[in-house]
């Protein structure tokens, strides 16, 4: 019998495979495969997209360790998180 | 089509050939319908980067504890607030008669990310506490005590 495992959102299905989500409900995330060129290429102009708006990049670890803060894209990276700009109040 | 826009940052281009009240209702619908769904999907991906501890409290208590890159304690509230308390942090003072940590605040945070769901602020807080805590207390307006 098979077995199907419900994850809805894994970190990563695979390991080729980089995504980058943006913390927002409201702007599109995308996905790459470090293999191929033009996926990388199409993230990272997303990414640059979204510096120049002030965001900030977050490069995640599968095994739970502490991340660290990008300054530009890393297509060996398991999972961006980007955060849009915040202010004082 | 000019004046009120409901929903400024969200497309409804594919209802600006209706007209008037039809229109802003419809609009109207629409951004509640995308709002309940950016929640939803902003709070899915908060409980990705919880702790079982910060899930379990944040559940049952409507706030979790950040332990910054700094080793500072801080609580985010799941309330929005338009004032102080939006975020706080905290010190170990001694222990209650139960065993328990006994905590005072120290200082409240005011900062906020306008436009996206609270879930989203709070994972937005948690990473800049845990990974560019100074970038934070640069941003935050602070209430010391």
């Amino acid at each position: 019998m098979e077995t199907e495992v419900c994850d809805p959102q894994p970190l990563v299905s695979e390991e080729t495979e980089g995504r980058l989500t943006v913390v927002s409900g409201y702007k599109e995330n995308v996905k790459w495969d470090r293999r191929n060129l033009t996926e990388v290429e199409a993230a990272r102009e997303y990414f640059e997209r979204l510096r120049s708006e002030h965001f900030l990049g977050f490069r995640m670890n599968r095994d739970g360790s502490q991340g660290t803060q990008l300054h530009s894209f890393d297509a060996s990276a398991e999972e961006i998180l980007m955060v849009p700009p915040s202010v004082g109040g | 089509m000019g004046g009120f826009n409901p929903a400024p940052n969200l497309d409804v281009a594919v209802l600006a050939d209706e007209t008037g009240t039809v229109t802003y209702r419809y609009q109207f619908q629409y951004a509640v319908a995308h709002a309940v769904q950016a929640d939803e999907q902003a709070l899915r991906l908060l409980n990705r980067f919880l702790s079982p501890e910060q899930r379990r409290s944040f559940d049952c208590a409507d706030y979790f504890d950040v332990v910054s890159q700094h080793g500072r304690l801080y609580r985010l509230y799941r309330r929005r607030c338009t004032g102080f308390q939006n975020v706080t942090q905290l010190r170990v003072d001694g222990r209650l008669p139960d065993g328990s940590e006994r905590l005072m605040r120290v200082c409240d945070y005011c900062i906020h990310i306008y436009c996206v769901p609270r879930a989203a602020e709070l994972l937005a807080f948690k990473l800049m506490l845990e990974l560019n805590e100074d970038l934070f207390l640069a941003t935050a307006n602070p209430t010391h005590f």
